[in-house]
This record gives structure tokens, sequence and C-alpha cells, in this order.
């Protein structure tokens, strides 16, 4: 303690600064070291009894001092110690002595350590107050990084960077010693004389290995909820993501989320992840800002993510701030890097699935950058070698992420962002010779889907203190599906050609501000609008008999403006916000009518309206607020409490246990509501000294107005009245999560354990179609006790080890109960909707790393990757169904994966 | 090293597949439950509802447990909204209750039924109208499938469930298909298809649903589709990845007790039959010359030999060509050319001009045979012929006489040919007509390109204007010609004269090839076959 006290005077003795603030803290820092040695011998208590009138601060601030271990540490300027004052106070804590005799006076005081430390709370007149903004980036590469502290040393105050790099913090005229440090970087200060509005870029070193990161990351709590105002926020970096042991050693983000407490899915090979009880189409997934609207490769087994390409993401499942709206449950905001701009780079790797590479640099030095990276799968180039059978078809998978960022002076900056993936199944079927002797026609099928996304960004400084950034953003998922007959001649035979196209389209432009009102305090605002155009199906055919089918585009409108209050205080912070959100439906579009009297069903059909283009044909709107507050019950305990409320108007139609690649998405309109979210939420964070451990605890009740649910049988297959097969749903759920981390020591990884329950119930007025007579059941991904264990081991300088282990309830499901017979067949009756419940499932997956030592003369380096997926090869079961067959009915378990999978992958670095 | 990767791969792709299936026990309470079924239809009939009660699955007895002491009711309700009691007796025998009066319903009106348990329960069914009957066109078998044709209705939704019993060599088997009118609403030439059966004998059923019926019947499709996934599997079955929900097999009976759906439904139901024989009624040597489609008893015959040409029998262009015109219910013929039953003969080695000529001599005699065939039968024989088709038309006219088949439609061809572009195409080069007159060409390398180049000019080498001058009349001819024809040429002001000093029709298009094609297909059905 003192020797920490010794080497600060000493430094601060070497400044050459004579700025005469800078001399009046050393003195009173050296003062400060002074009244500590003097005060070892005095007597130590901290109850206080006073009772003088009339009397000198200066003296009552003595006769406290004397009575306690605590000492005054002030501003001569600032705190007038000469005025006259009276007060009483018998065997009284010290701190409700100094809230008696301060709060008149304008006083604000700070207990730390033993000081009591004095400042005003007017506005001094005498100080001019001046902004210090910057970016803070990766010395190496150029790279903005993004949630970087600065700390304002001996102020206990600090902000953090934001979504491009950039900070903003206003201080009274005075020199000041910042520092600068985020995660796998070495801590930086750098002393700064604030007598005007200074810019200050600072690039940060990444620490050279992860030894040095555990020495010096020591004030980085990354893993920590205490510092975060919000509930239930994850953060991962694309570093995090690739050391998780990963299904064919793919480094996958939607697994990497499925680590984390309170993120559920269906089961393997599901598309998507489930956020407290919502479901997959209520999480917002922002790749640079344009939504995705599906996030798997393969039917739901890969996300389309380059891990590559990610610098990192945040998970928002529990307080979601105001600047987001949408969808109700999460937000998943993954930003791409940027590329280095001072040097050429490159990254790739080769594993079973895919092959990867990634190239970086700068196009001008330090002003424009590139990134660009790719991934394919290539185990159809393997196809040819099959045989014939299999060497006419093609099934593959790819995607690109790219980037080019330009900055061109310290106020402005451009981005230029673009993904596209896209799965490809080309399949030949060769006719077959039928019994009468002819030949069918041959088949082609074409099956793609297909991500895209396009983002400008423009970062703009109005002032130091006024950060703007606009955004103008495209987003498109489409699939199509065509087939070709071809016949090889013959008698009999015929052909055709069937293609079917859906797509979902948006357009945003959203203006977004942040106002750093003062270092704690900063005001975000702004407007999303977003605009939709939903093709449902196209569908045509040369066949005879067939018609061009083309269901009619739907358009929407959202429009939300929000304003964001952040304020953080030693003891309380706040994150207050109020969204206003406004959907509307566009023509040119027919809405059909129904009689009232009946349910909605093609029977009760009375005619269509039609709607003229640009006509407003249903809207909703509402206010979200959003309020997060927090109370530090010291440095390392926090404890925190939210709200939410969001509104969601677009709708993902599926029924299946897993969800298609063809499912459509649906907007609100005259038939279906608005999904409306409302979450309660409350949780205590604590850190160890040190920081090796982070604990978290938080609680959560979710309240769903409107979900979808889908008729008994729903039919929802190139339907033009989908509304016909929908039932609103109101739903609610509730947990608990328990999170804990070690960040340091050869061993680091995380424990949580999550207890949940998700509910549902069908609320149709035609009581007779609801699901379980209307009565709640559990929803399909309802798993109340839920255990990861995800660890990393390192075992030498060479190697490490990962490992993540899984343990979960079995989902619900609908089973059996008796039989009945139809027209000679034996049929089935089943029970309520999810009564039952699949096995308990549970997986080990382990990892092995090695990085061998490079060669230092060249850039090269590389690891080599391997481990097993589902270890010790457990059959977890993803479903279970009955079937009835020469008179006996036969249970089965279906398992996605049965058995244990072996990954190898190597990573290259130049 | 080959048999490595092959090896690699194989891993690769079972690592995907690696999915399995195993049987386990199944653990569940039993809840009895009432099951009412039942359909009325236009024919007149003894009405049949079966009530029974649910058994455990454990049960394997493949008997229904009758409900016995039930009482029914059939209600009708006519157009004019009175409603009344159609009949209350019925005969208990087992799960079934029979009507003791046969019932002839009335297309229009409503029906529904209401079922009285021995315990008070009441059942009432979801009042549906007896639909039109949509009588079925006609039967046809393409491409591993059986189609039923009909006329759907533009201004109804409907609802189909098809039905196709088939019997023949001793084997009788049935299938069924459900479909909404989505893909054909309005559609004069709408039809349904089912996977081929073993036997010619057809026998298909086509009912008209009410949309709850329709329902019901898909829940049914949804549990066999289930069910028939039912083995245990090594490989497992991916496909339960995208499983729905298991269905309840409800439709619309409802139980006015406890105001839930029962299961089990009553339709309304029309219904309309068709038996057909779809086996092939053409005698070998035929068949194997010819791909056709449609009605195949028709008496008029569209018969068209292809243009190219091409070492393959076109089956898709030749559909989409008529797709722009109604033939439904005609029978289409496609011909074989020498080079598309023998392809081989074109695509491995170069031949000479001499051979490709008497190939197309070949061909000329097949397109007879079976003109000749369908004559003999005492059908009305169209014949087409475009681009190349048209020269083989022309040859056949020349040959055979110009009253082998009852009209003809020539489209995009020359009576005489340009003697350069000609003598190119027999070495063996391709070429074009720039605007329509003037010839260019190119030389080409692949051999079955100069193969046919070489049959084409095989053709192209004969003066029509000589070789059909034996003819005093060509009124049975309708020629069609591209203004800026780029793969034949325009006519020549002499043809034209020619054809029409033989009083055969001659229509002009201002475009090109293809677009001519496009263009006159419809206008040409017509003058030349009188078919819209």
């Amino acid at each position: 303690m003192k020797k920490k006290q010794f080497v600060a005077l000493l430094q601060i003795k070497d400044v050459k600064n004579k700025n005469r603030l800078l001399m009046k803290l050393s003195l009173s820092l050296y003062l400060l070291g002074c009244l500590q040695l003097s005060a070892i011998n005095s007597f130590f208590q901290n109850k206080i009894s006073l009772d003088v009138k009339d009397t000198h601060l200066e003296i009552i601030m003595q006769l406290i001092e004397s009575q306690t271990e605590y000492h005054f540490i002030y501003n001569n300027d600032a705190i007038k110690t000469n005025q006259k004052l009276d007060i009483t106070v018998f065997k009284e804590d010290l701190d409700e002595t100094l809230q008696l005799l301060f709060k008149r006076l304008s006083i604000k005081y700070t207990l730390k350590k033993n000081h009591i430390i004095l400042s005003t709370t007017k506005q001094n007149n005498t100080q001019e107050k001046f902004t210090l903004s910057g970016t803070i980036k990766d010395a190496a590469t150029g790279e903005t990084l993004l949630g970087a502290n600065i700390i304002i040393k001996d102020k206990s105050k600090g902000v953090i960077t934001n979504e491009y790099g950039f900070y903003s913090i206003t201080l009274l005229n005075d020199s000041y010693f910042l520092q600068a440090s985020f995660m796998g970087y070495e801590t930086k200060e750098i002393e700064i004389v604030l007598d005007q509005n200074r810019k200050l870029n600072i690039e940060l070193q990444p620490s050279a290995n992860e030894l040095d990161e555990v020495i010096i990351s020591s004030e980085s709590k990354s893993k920590s909820q205490v510092q975060s105002t919000l509930l239930g926020v994850v953060k991962m970096r694309g570093v995090d993501i690739k050391k998780l042991p990963a299904l064919l050693g793919e480094p996958d983000v939607t697994r990497a989320i499925l680590t984390q407490p309170g993120v559920s899915s269906v089961g393997e090979g599901a598309s998507g992840f489930n956020v407290r009880g919502g479901n997959i189409d209520q999480n917002l997934i922002l790749l640079d800002e344009a939504p995705i609207y599906n996030s798997s490769h393969v039917w739901g087994f890969f996300s389309i993510f380059n891990s590559d390409a990610i610098k990192n993401l945040k998970l928002y499942k529990g307080g979601i701030p105001a600047r987001f709206g949408g969808r109700a449950s999460s937000v998943l905001d993954i930003r791409q890097r940027e590329g280095s701009n001072k040097k050429f780079k490159g990254e790739g790797g080769l594993g079973l699935l895919f092959s990867r590479l990634t190239l970086e640099g700068p196009i001008k030095k330090d002003k424009i950058s590139y990134l660009i990276s790719g991934r394919r799968s290539y185990f159809d180039l393997f196809f040819p070698l099959l045989g014939d059978e299999v060497k006419k078809n093609r099934v593959y998978f790819y995607d690109l992420n790219t980037k080019l960022t330009w900055n061109i002076n310290d106020n402005n900056k451009l981005f230029a962002s673009g993904y596209f993936g896209a799965d490809v199944m080309k399949l030949n079927f060769d006719g077959y010779t039928q019994e009468d002797g002819t030949k069918t026609a041959d088949e082609k099928i074409n099956f793609q889907w297909k991500n895209a996304t396009a983002t400008v960004r423009w970062n703009h400084l109005f002032s130091d203190r006024l950060f703007m950034n606009l955004s103008g953003i495209y987003s498109q998922y489409n699939y199509s599906l065509s087939s070709q007959d071809d016949s090889g001649g013959g008698p009999a035979g015929t052909s055709g050609s069937f293609t079917w196209k859906s797509s979902v389209e948006n357009w945003i432009f959203k203006p977004d501000f942040t106002f750093y009102q003062s270092p704690s305090s900063k005001i975000r605002f702004g407007i999303n609008n977003t605009l939709y155009k939903f093709t449902p199906a196209k569908i045509s055919s040369t066949e005879e008999g067939t018609n061009t089918v083309n269901f009619e585009t739907e358009k929407g409108l959202e429009v939300a403006p929000y304003i964001e209050y952040e304020k953080k205080e030693k003891k309380f912070s706040i994150n207050a916000g109020l969204r206003y959100s406004w959907f509307g439906n566009i023509g040119p579009h027919k809405v059909t009518s129904y009689d009232p009297a009946f349910s909605l069903s093609v029977s009760s059909i009375l005619g269509t309206e039609e709607f003229k283009k640009g006509k407003v044909i249903k809207n909703y709107s509402g206010f979200e607020p959003r309020l997060s507050l927090k109370y530090n019950l010291n440095d390392r305990k926090a404890l925190k409490i939210g709200y939410n409320r969001v509104f969601q108007y677009v709708h993902l139609i599926s029924n299946t246990a897993a969800a298609l690649p063809f499912d459509i998405w649906k907007p609100s309109g005259t038939h279906i509501k608005p999904l409306e979210v409302n979450q309660f939420s409350s949780g205590y964070a604590y850190d160890t000294s040190n920081n090796i451990y982070n604990l978290s605890f938080e609680g959560y009740y979710k309240t769903f107005k409107n979900m979808l649910e889908y008729k008994n049988g729903a039919d929802l297959f190139i339907n033009k009245n989908l509304e016909t097969q929908l039932l609103p749903a109101d739903g609610y759920s509730y947990g608990a999560e328990i999170g804990l981390h070690k960040n340091k020591g050869k061993l680091k990884g995380n424990v949580n354990y999550t207890y949940s329950v998700t509910k549902r119930k069908t609320t149709s007025s035609f009581i007779n179609e609801n699901i379980n007579g209307g009565t709640y059941y559990p929803s399909n991904y309802d798993k109340p006790h839920f255990f990861n264990l995800t660890a990393n081991y390192k075992l030498s300088e060479k190697w490490s080890l990962g490992t993540f282990f899984t343990y979960q309830t079995g989902r619900p499901t609908t089973q059996p109960t008796g039989r009945i017979v139809v027209d000679g067949i034996t049929h089935l009756t089943y029970s309520d909707r999810n009564a039952y419940r699949i096995p308990d499932t549970h997986r080990l997956d382990l990892s092995f790393n090695y990085t061998p030592k490079g060669n230092p003369n060249t850039k090269w380096e590389s690891n080599w990757s391997f481990g097993l997926y589902n270890a010790y090869g457990h059959k977890n079961a993803f479903s279970t169904y009955s079937s009835f067959n020469n008179n006996q009915l036969k249970t089965f378990q279906f398992s996605v994966i049965g058995s244990p999978i072996p990954f190898i992958t190597y990573n290259f670095k130049f | 090293m080959k048999s490595l990767y092959k090896y690699i791969s194989i891993v690769l792709i079972s690592l995907l597949l690696i999915s399995c299936s195993t049987e386990i026990a199944l653990k569940t309470e039993f809840v009895p439950q009432t099951f009412i079924y039942g359909n009325l239809t236009n024919e007149a009939s003894y009405l049949v509802i079966t009530i029974q009660e649910s058994v455990p699955v454990e049960n394997t007895s493949n008997l229904p447990k009758p409900v016995s002491n039930a009482s029914v009711a059939l209600y009708t309700k006519n157009s004019s909204g009175t409603t009344s009691l159609v009949t209350g007796s019925f005969i208990e025998d087992n799960e079934n209750y029979i009507s003791v009066p046969l019932i002839a319903p009335i297309i229009g009106n409503s029906y529904w039924i209401e079922v009285t348990l021995q315990d008070g329960t009441v059942f009432k069914s979801v009042e549906e109208k007896l639909k039109n009957v949509i009588p079925i066109d006609t039967v046809t078998k393409v491409d591993g499938f059986t189609r039923v044709h009909f006329n759907d209705p533009v201004e109804d939704r409907n609802f189909y469930k098809l039905d196709v019993a088939s019997s023949g060599n001793g084997i009788s088997s049935w299938i069924y298909e459900l479909s909404n009118d989505i893909l054909f609403n309005g559609n004069e030439n709408a039809f349904i298809e089912v996977e081929s059966l073993l036997g010619n004998e057809i026998e298909a059923t086509l009912l008209n649903f009410n949309y709850e019926t329709y329902q019901f019947y898909l829940n049914i499709v949804a549990q066999e589709d289930a069910q028939s996934d039912g083995e245990e599997d090594e490989g497992g079955d991916p496909s339960q990845l995208f499983a729905s929900p298991p269905v309840h097999l409800t439709g619309n009976i409802l139980n006015t007790t406890t105001n839930r759906k029962a299961l089990g439904n009553f339709g309304v139901v029309s219904v309309s039959r068709r038996h057909e024989n779809i086996a092939s009624i053409f005698p070998e040597e035929i068949n194997n010359l010819i791909y056709y489609t449609g009605n195949k008893l028709s008496n008029t015959v569209i018969i068209n030999t292809q243009g190219g040409p091409e070492p393959k029998l076109a089956t898709q262009e030749f559909n989409e060509i008529l797709s722009s015109v109604n033939t439904i219910s005609l029978l289409k013929v496609n011909v074989h050319q020498a080079q598309t039953l023998n392809p081989q003969l074109f695509t491995n080695s170069e031949i000479t001009f001499q051979q490709a000529t008497s190939y197309d001599a070949e061909s000329i005699e097949k397109l007879y045979k079976v003109i000749k065939y369908f004559k003999d039968q005492g059908k009305t024989v169209y014949v087409l012929g475009i681009s190349f088709g048209a020269f083989m038309v022309q040859e056949l006219i020349a040959e055979k006489g110009i009253d082998l088949a009852d009209n003809y439609l020539i489209m995009v061809g020359r009576l005489d040919m340009n003697d350069t572009y000609w003598q190119g195409f027999s070495l063996g080069q391709d070429g074009h007509f720039e605007n329509g007159i003037t010839p260019v060409l190119v030389d080409q390398t692949e051999i079955v390109k100069k193969n046919m180049s070489k049959l084409a000019a095989g053709l192209g080498q004969n003066r029509y204007t000589q070789k059909l001058n034996q003819y005093p009349d060509l009124s049975k001819i309708t020629y069609i010609y591209g203004k800026v024809d780029e793969a034949v040429g325009k006519l020549t002001q002499a043809e034209i004269d020619f054809l029409t000093s033989k009083n055969a029709k001659v229509i002009e298009g201002p475009r090109n090839h293809s677009q001519t094609i496009d263009d006159y297909i419809v206008e040409g059905f017509k003058e030349a076959f009188n078919i819209e």
C-alpha cells in the first residue's frame, strides 16, 4: 500500500510539467502520505460524537479526523474551510455525520480506503470543463477496440469506447493520468493536461502471450457483471469463440452462445437459439447492424457467421437498451473486424468441413483498410470419386464477409460492409425403369437459400461530445426450389419445370446520436426506420394444367424513435430509455375478411378488401420503456434490477421441431397482432478480490402476449390464407441463472446453471380450437434444468485443452395414449400437447490445441486443433416418436448425433 | 490414391449422417376417447356412422371397440334455410350405425349429424354443404404417375381427395392424394396425380370436400406419414428434425357437452368416378418410335417431327410448344428420327454426306409408318414440322403423297435452300442468314454438331418447288415463315408464289426464327388444324 503511493509520488516528481494544479495535486498526495503515516497510531473507531456551535469547518474536520482513522483530502481552492457551522451528533456513524455536515454546503464527499475526499457539487466558475475524445485502436492492426476502458486514475471515473471504438469524457481543466485497457492488450497509462478540448487516439499493444495478460489485464473485468448497468449481457470475442471445442472443429457463433446461461435450443441440429423462453424469431441478430433472417447453414447445423471475420459479439438477453427493438427476447449484436490499416495480413484454416481464408490490409496506410473473409465447404469436391450416382450432385455452402473502412479524418469515418452466404443443393436423379418397361424422366432439383446484407455507415463527430452514426442497410433472405424433368424418351413420359421462390427484404435507414453529457453520463437518441418487403411465394410451372401462383408481396414500415440516458456513478448507475415504435402495413394489398361469428377458416371468408398503393392498411404502435438500475454495494458487489418492454412486428411461421430454411416470415397486420414481451429482471454480481472469479446471479420473469401458435394439423405449405392456420397465444417464462467465471491462471472457464420454466396457452375466442383446451402447456424448448461447463486448461506453452460439458432436461413431447381404427387402419390418439418429456441429454466435448513455436524469421504462425465432439458417444434424444406397425406399437428415440465425432483443423496466420 | 480420397469423403459424409434411432419403452397414461366418423355422398346409399372408443396402445387387436346404445340423427338445411330431420333411425351393428332409410342427398343442401351417448354426452358435426360434382375428364399415365384431369371451378375454393384403385394381372391396390386448388384454381386442365400402381385398370374417384373435412383427411395423412417412419434404423431419420407436433384426428365433430373438439369427422362429399384402362394401346413397333402425351383414345392425333436436328428426342420442348394451345383432349405424338433412336451413331465418329442423306430417308420412313398407323385406325392426323421438321414434312409429302395426313403445319422452313448454305452444311459447317437474306458460314469442330449439319443438308439439298410440283393442290398446307429468319432465311418471292399458286396458306411473321415459332404457333394451329 505505502510502497505503491511512494512509486506514485516518484512518478509525479519525474514529470516535467510545472502546472500549478499538478503541483497542488502532488502536494496533496504527499500530504496524504504523511497523514497516513501519522494515522498509524491513532485510535481506531468510527463512531463520532460532536457538539460544536459556530465553528470553522476546518476545526470540525480535525475533530472528525481525531475520532476516526479517516483523513480528509481536498483542494483548498474549491473547498472553503473557513465557513462557520453548528453540528451535534452522538456516537453517530461516520457516513451519517458527514451527510449531516456537508449536505448544506454543496460539498460532495467520497470515502475511499481511509480517506474522505471532498469536492464541490456546484459548478465551479473558476474552472472550465474540457472534453477529451478519440478512438482506441489495436497498435498492430489499427482495428478499433469496442468496449475498451478509459479510466481517470484517482478520480474513479471512467468511460468505455462505443461500438466504433470512440470515447468522450468531459473533465475540469486539470491534468490527469489516463489508463487505457482492454482484455488481451497491454494497459497503457498516459498523462494529459486538459486545458482545452483534446483529441487523443490511443493505440494498445496486444499482449505478447496469455501469461502476460494475466498480470497486465488485472484491471480489465471482461467477464465481470459488476461494471455493466444492464442485466444479462454476454460479451464474447472472436478469439473466445475459437477456443471452444466445436462440431467438426468449426468455430460456431450459435454454439458459443448456447454455452451461456438462459440460452437453449430445441436440440442438436436445430436452427437458431431460444433466449429466456423466447422463440427463435424473437432474437434480433445483427451483423454490422444488418438484421439476419436465417442464421444457419446445413439445415441448422452450423451458423453462418465466420468467426475469423468477427471482432466481437454482445448478447443482450435481459436489459435491452432502447436503441434496439423489433425483436422481443434478445439482441445478438455481431461486429465484423475492419481489417488492418498497417500491414497486409492473412489467416485461414483447413477443417473437415470448411476451408477458410481471410485477407486484410491497408489500401492506404492508416487511412483505408479492407477485410475479405470467405469460407466454403468442400466435401462435394470429392463426389466425382464416389461413383456415378453421387457424381452429378453438388451440395455445398459458402459465405463471404467483406468490409472497407475509411478513416477520412478525426471527425469522419466511413464503413462499408457486406455479407453473402448461400447453401446450394443441386441434385440429379436418373430416371428409373418402371414395371411396364418404360423409363421415367431424369429429374434435376436445385434448392438454394441465401442471406445477403450490405451496410454503409458514416461516423461523424459534430463536436467532441456529440457523436453520430448514420447507417443505411439492406438485408435479404431468399430461397428457391426448382425442379426439372427431362424425359429420355419412351412411349409415355412428360416433362415440366417447376420453380418456387420466396424472400424477405429490409431497407433500413438509421441515424443514431450519442451525446457525452459528462464523464459519467451520456444520452443516446435516434430513429430507426425499416421498410420490409415479404414475398411469400412465387411459383411457376411450364406444365399444362398447372397455374402460375404469385402470392401478393406484403410491405411494412416500422418507425421507431428512441432516447436513452445512461449514468454511471460510484454507487448508483442507471440506463433508462424510451422507445416508441410504429408499424404499418402498406398497400397495395388485398386483405381477406372473415365472418366474425366463426373462427378464421376458408369456409368463413366473406370477401377481400383491396387497398391501393401506399395506403396504410393496418397500423400498430406503442411505447417501449426500458430501465436498468444498478447499485454497487462496493467495488466488487452490485445489485441490479431492470424492466423492458419490446414489441415485435414480424413473425416466423414455423410449426416444426427445428425451423426449416423455407419457413416464411409474416408481418403483423389485420389478422396478426404484434407480439408484446415484458421482462422484469434482477441480479447480483460479485467479483472476488483481484478479479479471479466473477459470479453472477440473475432472475427474470417474462410475459408474452400475442405469440403465434398453430392449429391442430396446421397446413402452412403455400397457404394463401395463412392466418386460418394460426392461433394467438399468451405465455410466460421465469428462471434463475447462476454463472461463475474464472479468468486467470492455467485453468480458465465458466460454469453456469439455469432453472427456467416456459409456458404458453392459446387464446382463441373460439374455444374449441384452442390447444389443450386453452390451458397452459410447456413450450417445445422448455428445459427446466440446464447445466453448462466450459474450461480451458493450459497444459504447457504449446498445448492447451478445451472442454465443454452440458446437461439438460429433456424437452417436452406429445405421446400416444390410445388407438382407434379408421377404415380398417389403426390410428393413434395422443396426449395433450407437450404433456411428457424426452430423456435428459448430456454431452462432453474435448479439444486439444497445439501451437508450435513459429520460426521467428517469418510471419507464419500456425496451430493444430483436434478433438472429439460428444466424447463418450452418448445418444442424446432429439425427439421420440411412436408408430403402429404389424399390430404393435413401437416407440423410438431419434438422436441426431449418436457417436463421438472426431475432428482436426489446421489454422494459420501470416 | 483415388481410393484414399474416396475413403475420406465417405467418412466426411457419414459424419454428417451420424444420426440414429433406437427403440425405447413408452410410458404413457391411457385416456379413453370417443371417435365418430362417417361420410355422406351425393350417391344415394345407406349412411354409416362409426362410433368407437379408443383402446390402450398396448392392445394389439386390430378391431375397433364399439360404443353401444348411442342415438344418431341426420339433419339437413335447404337453400332457403329450413332445417329438418332426415332420419333418426339407425341400426346398430358393432361399431357401425346404419341408417334405416336410403339417403339421397340434394346438391346445395347442408347436412350434419347429432350423436347422443348413453351417458348423455352430445356430439354434433359442423354443417357442411353438399357441393357440385366435379366430373373427371380423363385419366393418363405420365412418367411414373397416374394423372386424373378435371376442370377446376374458378369461383370456389376446392379441396379434393383423389382415390385411385388399380387392378390387372391379378393384382389390385389403391392409393390416394389430397390437394387443394392453389396450384390450379380455375384451370380447365387441372390434374391431381398419384404414383402409378401395378395394373392398367384404373378406377379413379374424385371427392370434392368441404374445408373442415379436407383438414380431417390432412390430419389422417399426417399421422400415416409419421407412422411410415416407424422402423428402427441404423441411419436414423433426419426428417424427425423437422417433424411437426403429432396430430389429433379431429375434424368437424364437437363435444357440445364440454365445448371441445372431439375425435372424428362427418363429411358431406360430392363424388365423381371414372373407369379407364391406361395400358399403352399401340403396338410395340409404333410404341418404340414415339413419345406421346394426352388422351391416347382421342380421335384427333397431332404428329410432330422435331426440329434441330438433335440427337435426342424432344419431350420438354415438345410439351412447351404445345402448352400454348389447348390440346388436352387430343393425342400428341413426337416421332423419333434416325439420330434420336441411335444417337451413338452420330456422337462418336463423323458420317459422310451420303450417309446423312440415307439417314434422313430412314427418318422419313419412320414418320410415314407412324402416320399411316394412326390413319389406318381411322383417326384425323395433323402433321406439324418446325425448322428441320419443316424439311422433314416437305420430304414426306414429296415422297408419300399429300393425302397421307389430313392437314400440315410447316413453320420456319425453306422450299429451296440457298445453295452455298446447304453445301457448307454438307461439309459439316454451321451458319446463319444476316437480315434473313445473306448467308454466312462458320466452321465447327464438334463431331456431333458436324453430323447434325450434314443431316440438315441431306434435306436442304432438295428443290421442293420442283418436288412438290407434282401435286396440283397444296391447300392442306399452312406455311409460316419469319421475315428476318436467321436460321433458314426468309422465303423468296419465288417460293411464296409457288405455294400460293398451289392454294397453300402462307403467313409472314416480322421477326426471327424462334420468335416466329412463339408468335405464330397459336395462329398456325387455328389456321392449319382449326384448334384454338
